[in-house]
């Protein structure tokens, strides 16, 4: 060894991150419903996304419009309202073919008087989705033979819509509760009449209602998004020149019918407005090479309805690479040209605070098959297993002589 | 200075086994060398060890790698660090030794030549650090390089050292220490003549002070490849006695002699010498077998189990942008590190072994001062055999100066010479032994220091090399053991002539012959004498010649014969060539053949065989002639009646007539019955008993008279009725059908054979020679057949005729006329009588 120098290469793990599908929507504004599904492995819990909107609770007055008296017949139009849905929160695209979803109804009545209550369905009405930028509107039609509800007095009346008694009708053979919500994230607007069908002098009391859109996740699609990450463990002072190279090295197992493509990981610094961008962080393959086109974590596969959507995990690992300036490779790569960011660039690193990362998620396919259903339960994971190697170069001539 | 203290603290922290006392072995005139083989008897009579300074020892000792392996020196002399170098020079296991000995008593004395006992109190400590090679490896090189990137280092250059995805092997990490007292007791015998051989143990009693010992040692740290888990795995038990810190820091523990038997245990020496000419001698030993039971202030520590370490977990709120509990995530990182493994101790008693070590030498001595050794010693450290071999000069000037150089290889070491000296000032003897001189000179390179140095007080050591009980400033014969008599030069045959003066040192004789016996007396002492027990004469080299033939009695066949020399010693009286001892004859000549014997009658059996020897005979006769006593012409010998005439034919005995009928016996067929000659001498018969013999009897088994030649007579009535039918019966030409003609007379015929039952008729069938005979014989056959079936048919039994046919064959007239011929064409008929 020249120079005297001591250069030990140590590799220890750092952290494990073991995030269930549960605690990833968790993150997410919406609830969550477990349901209990029974099957040969023990009884899991399928996941069902609920977005809940509240309106302000209605007063007879309010509805009859300053009557002295009700009386039947009064009709009292509520403005349009919507309900917030997103799968995975993303700002960006994404789009979600669900199998099953649905809107619940409920309304709380306790004034004396009973209502009729009717939406302002069809097409071009005010029963329709439509994308967060305004695009891609849908309108929604109830087939529903109980449409329009009586609502009665001192009561309380729920009802669900869903692919059963709705209608697309721009595509009446299509699913029309799943053709739009399909694409997220987007709202679901619904606009109500109520008119009145009993007689009282009694004005008190009121009318809530509760729009509940369950979107059980089970069904097909993509979403694109960026997400931030804490980055407390890539911070470092260390002099650069006593590294002769790093590896952090992410080592992940994804059980969830996921499979995520990393198109770009960079540090930023978001305590500063707008966020400044501090560095790219490549991600290598474990042999020294790049993918163009980012880092492809593939989902877990093999999940169905004949074997109880058990899904065979992934496992992929990558590497962020940093190494000495003066060219001191590990061995393993054997390149005559430099791989990994030079170590002088750890400086830069520990000025961030945050890595963003943008990730294009798509449900698994099976077969190639666009269209293949996944179904997510709470158990399902995503194991991130973070370690590093590195070697030191100590010089230990001083010391010696 | 810097050079110094590296290189001391790498000697010290380094590790490896230590050595036996490879000088002090080869210095077994010394006292202390009892410790190495207890057969080795000192030699002066009575020594005694200064108390605690007869017998001081240090050695300390590195099996891994020399301070040289560390730090080289660079072209521009400057220090560089080499920790593969280090990692070089290690094994996968490496001890560091370390061990000091005190005497506090040693004295011992010879008692009568042979046996010598001695008794030592002694004070030791024995330290031993073992640590896999692993160890360094994990702090030189890390546990963060794979083998092949190991290997492909061009500073590493070796897969051994890549220890990620492999397991750090840290097994037999573990510290050894014992410190103890042994009382003991060494016995030395010599045995055998000559005193070739000499045995010697040492029962020691051992008394243990203090002691840590690692039992086991399984510690191992598994790097995964991929995601860098770290596994370890521990499996750890240490022993300990009197190690804990009240223990230690309480002063009142070192003066509580009670301590000691606490903790007892029980050794021993064994050792033995052997010589196998004058100049060789083997030895062997095997010391330090033993155990030591402890019991006081013992705790056992035990630790087990293996733990993953995957990384600290719980940061899935701080990944996903929630807080964070780091007080729970610090807590969790000490249990994910210590959660699998389980610790426990206890108190209980238990038991080591000391290191045994075992010697076997070859002493060649080649000078009355100077020997050359070769000696392999070997012990166990950690169920591992360890060996060494050493070989030395030793020098011996009187009993004053002992000097010991050897060379010795141990534990890839070829730089180990090590120096004894001892000086003895009658009655001080100072010792100083260096196992590995050159030490100090080549720090580097050391793997080892071992020292030992000591004075003793000596008695009875003069010197008497032949140990005869003369010293040898008054031994005329100092290198032989001798008797006062003969000035301490030996007699070995007894005959009070020493053996300088004696020709036969090793056999008794007289003075008058040079101490050499003459048991026969003839003049010639024994060791000359051929036939020592038989006087002789000079000339056959104390053997004699009884017979005076000039043979000498030894090579003489016939010793009190006078013979010849062809016949070794031998006589022959006769002179025929054979001697007499093969002669049957020896006083007449004869040949071979005859066994030396003459034939005088020349009848071709010797005379000593001859019965007749004088007169030719036969050998059968034994050589006598044969006679004839009847003078019947039949030779006695032939002669079955030699006194009776008889005829040759007969064997010489006459022939008889028993039935007197003048019929000899030999030509009578009947000897018991008179008969006459014509009839082979015995009687006629006459079967029929009609008095006409049967020889004369025409009809021997049918009565008649004699008249009619002893045939019954046929009436003349009845021969005509054959006639008439022998003349009446007439044939058809060329047929065997009967005429009708012929019927009458025939069938009379057929009445009067049916009367006439002793009568049978014999038909025979005849021809003319006409035609050919096969033809004539069928014919005749035909026609006699007919005949006697024309009888049958008219109840004449069958058996009483006889049907024969003879065709031409029997003419009883001319065929050459018709008369003839006709006469010949005839079928005869004719009574026939049994």
């Amino acid at each position: 060894m020249a120079g005297g120098s001591y250069r030990p290469t140590v590799a220890v793990p750092i952290a494990q991150v073991d995030v269930t599908m549960a605690e990833l929507l968790k993150s997410f504004e919406s609830d969550i419903i477990l349901t209990d599904e029974p099957s040969d492995t023990g009884t899991r819990e399928f996941l069902t996304l609920v977005f809940a909107d509240t309106l302000e609770p209605l007063t007879l007055p309010t509805i009859i419009g300053g009557a002295a008296a009700v009386i039947p017949g009064l009709k009292y139009s509520l403005p349009v309202e919507r309900v917030d849905l997103r799968i995975f929160g993303t700002l960006k695209d994404g789009s979600f073919n669900l199998t099953n979803p649905r809107v619940d109804f409920r309304l709380d009545n306790t004034t004396g008087v009973s209502y009729e209550m009717e939406f302002r369905d069809g097409l071009n009405n005010d029963f329709y989705t439509q994308k967060v930028d305004g695009t891609q509107t849908k309108y929604l039609e109830i087939t529903d033979a109980a449409h329009p509800y009586p609502i009665p007095a001192n009561d309380f009346y729920e009802f669900s819509l869903d692919n059963d008694n709705l209608v697309y009708p721009e595509s009446p053979g299509l699913k029309a509760m799943t053709t739009v919500v399909e694409p997220t994230p987007k709202y679901l607007y619904y606009g109500i009449d109520l008119t009145t069908t009993s007689s009282s002098t009694d004005l008190t009391g009121e009318v809530g209602v509760v729009a509940s859109v369950f979107l059980p996740l089970r069904g097909y699609g993509f979403s694109t998004r960026k997400d931030t990450f804490k980055y407390e463990f890539l911070n470092t002072d260390t002099a650069g020149a006593e590294l002769n190279f790093a590896e952090l090295r992410f080592n992940i197992t994804n059980g969830l019918p996921l499979t995520g493509e990393i198109f770009s990981a960079e540090v930023i610094d978001t305590t500063q407005t707008p966020w400044v961008k501090m560095m790219d962080i490549p991600l290598y393959n474990t042999d020294g090479t790049i993918d163009p086109r980012g880092v492809l974590i593939e989902g877990a596969t093999g999940g169905s309805a004949t074997n109880d959507w058990v899904y065979t995990p992934a496992i992929k690992t990558s590497d962020i690479i940093l190494s000495n300036d003066i060219m001191v490779q590990p061995v393993v790569y054997g390149t005559s040209t430099p791989v990994g960011l030079p170590i002088s660039q750890i400086a830069a690193m520990s000025g961030g605070n945050k890595m963003m990362v943008e990730v294009n998620l798509k449900t698994s396919k099976t077969n190639a098959d666009p269209n293949t259903e996944v179904k997510f339960y709470s158990d399902q994971s995503l194991n991130i297993k973070i370690g590093i190697r590195a070697q030191a170069n100590i010089d230990l001539g001083a010391e010696l002589n | 200075m810097k050079k110094l203290i590296i290189a001391l603290l790498v000697l010290v922290s380094g590790a490896t086994y230590s050595q036996q006392d490879l000088t002090l072995y080869n210095m077994r005139y010394l006292q202390q060398a009892s410790f190495t083989n207890p057969a080795f008897f000192p030699e002066c009579k009575v020594n005694v060890g200064i108390p605690a300074l007869s017998g001081g020892q240090f050695r300390v000792g590195n099996s891994g790698f020399v301070y040289k392996d560390l730090v080289e020196l660079g072209s521009d002399d400057s220090l560089r660090l080499t920790p593969v170098n280090a990692l070089n020079g290690m094994k996968e296991l490496n001890y560091l030794d370390q061990e000091l000995r005190t005497d506090i008593i040693h004295f011992g004395f010879r008692l009568k030549e042979k046996n010598y006992i001695s008794l030592n109190i002694s004070v030791r400590e024995q330290l031993r650090v073992t640590y896999p090679r692993d160890f360094f490896t994990l702090a030189f090189v890390g546990n963060g390089l794979t083998p092949d990137e190991a290997a492909a280092d061009p500073f590493i250059g070796n897969s051994d050292y890549g220890l990620l995805g492999e397991r750090a092997n840290l097994d037999g990490f573990g510290v050894d220490m014992t410190v103890w007292s042994e009382i003991g007791v060494q016995y030395a015998r010599k045995l055998m003549e000559d005193d070739k051989l000499s045995i010697g143990f040492r029962p020691k009693l051992l008394l243990g002070a203090a002691n840590i010992h690692t039992r086991e040692s399984e510690i191992g740290l598994t790097t995964d490849a991929t995601d860098y888990t770290l596994t370890g795995d521990l499996n750890f038990v240490m022993n300990t006695s009197n190690v804990d810190t009240a223990t230690v820091t309480d002063p009142a523990t070192y003066s509580d002699p009670g301590i000691y038997f606490k903790n007892m245990g029980f050794g021993m020496d064994l050792g033995a010498t052997y010589d196998i000419t004058e100049k060789f001698q083997v030895s062997a030993s095997a010391t330090d077998i033993g155990f030591i039971n402890w019991k006081s202030n013992t705790r056992n520590y035990y630790l087990v189990g293996a733990d993953t370490f995957a990384g600290v977990e719980g940061l899935e709120d701080e990944l996903l942008g929630g807080g964070s509990d780091t007080t729970g995530i610090q807590e969790g990182i000490v249990e994910s590190l210590t959660d699998g493994f389980s610790d426990s101790t206890d108190t209980d008693k238990y038991r080591t072994w000391l290191t045994a070590r075992y010697n076997l030498g070859l002493n060649y001595q080649f000078h009355e001062k100077q020997n050359l050794g070769l000696l392999v010693n070997a012990h166990m450290v950690k169920r591992k055999l360890r060996a060494a071999m050493t070989l030395s000069y030793n020098y011996r000037l009187r009993k004053w100066i002992g000097f010991s150089a050897n060379y010795s290889i141990y534990n890839r070491s070829f730089a180990n010479v090590g120096l004894g000296l001892s000086l003895n000032l009658f009655p001080i003897q100072g010792y100083l032994i260096f196992d590995n001189v050159l030490a100090p000179f080549m720090l580097q390179n050391t793997r080892n220091v071992h020292m030992r140095a000591g004075i003793n007080l000596t008695f009875g050591c003069s010197n008497d090399k032949d140990k005869d009980g003369i010293p040898d400033n008054k031994d005329d014969c100092p290198d032989t053991p001798g008797l006062p008599e003969f000035k301490g030069c030996p007699d070995t045959d007894g005959d009070k002539i020493m053996d300088k003066n004696d020709s036969c040192v090793t056999v008794a004789g007289p003075i008058e012959t040079n101490g050499c016996p003459d048991r026969d007396g003839d003049g010639i002492i024994d060791p000359e004498d051929d036939c020592p027990d038989t006087p002789g004469i000079i000339e056959f080299k104390g053997c004699p010649d009884v017979d005076n033939d000039g043979i000498m009695d030894k090579e003489d066949e016939c010793p009190t014969d006078s013979g010849l020399v062809e016949f070794k010693g031998c006589p022959d009286t006769d002179g025929d060539g054979i001697k007499d001892l093969d002669d049957k004859c020896p006083l007449k000549p004869g040949p071979v053949e005859f066994e030396g014997c003459p034939d005088t009658d020349g009848d071709g059996l010797p005379d000593h065989k001859d019965s007749c020897p004088e007169k030719k005979g036969p050998v059968d006769n034994n050589g006598c002639p044969y006679g004839d006593k009847d003078g019947d012409g039949v030779l006695d010998k032939d002669d079955k009646c030699i006194d009776i005439p008889g005829p040759a034919e007969n064997k010489g005995c006459p022939y008889a007539d028993l039935d007197g009928d003048g019929v000899l016996d030999k030509d009578d067929s009947c000897i018991d019955t008179p008969g006459p000659a014509e009839n082979n001498g015995c009687p006629y018969s006459d079967l029929d008993g009609d008095g006409v013999l049967d020889k004369d009897d025409r009809c021997p088994q049918t009565p008649g008279p004699a008249t009619n030649a002893g045939c019954p007579e046929i009436q003349e009535e009845e021969q005509e009725v054959l006639n008439t039918a022998f003349n009446n019966l007439e044939f058809e030409t060329g047929k065997d059908i009967i005429k009708q003609s012929s019927y009458e007379s025939l069938n009379n015929l057929a009445e009067l054979l049916i009367k006439k039952e002793e009568w049978k008729i014999q038909i025979s069938g005849h021809t003319d020679a006409v035609g050919n005979d096969a033809s004539n014989m069928k014919l005749s056959e035909k026609r006699s057949k007919a005949v006697g079936a024309y009888l049958e048919s008219k109840g004449v039994p069958t058996e009483r005729m006889i049907v024969k046919w003879f065709g031409e064959t029997k003419p009883i007239a001319d065929n050459g006329t018709a008369e003839g011929r006709a006469r010949n064409r005839r079928v005869e008929m004719e009574v026939v009588f049994d």
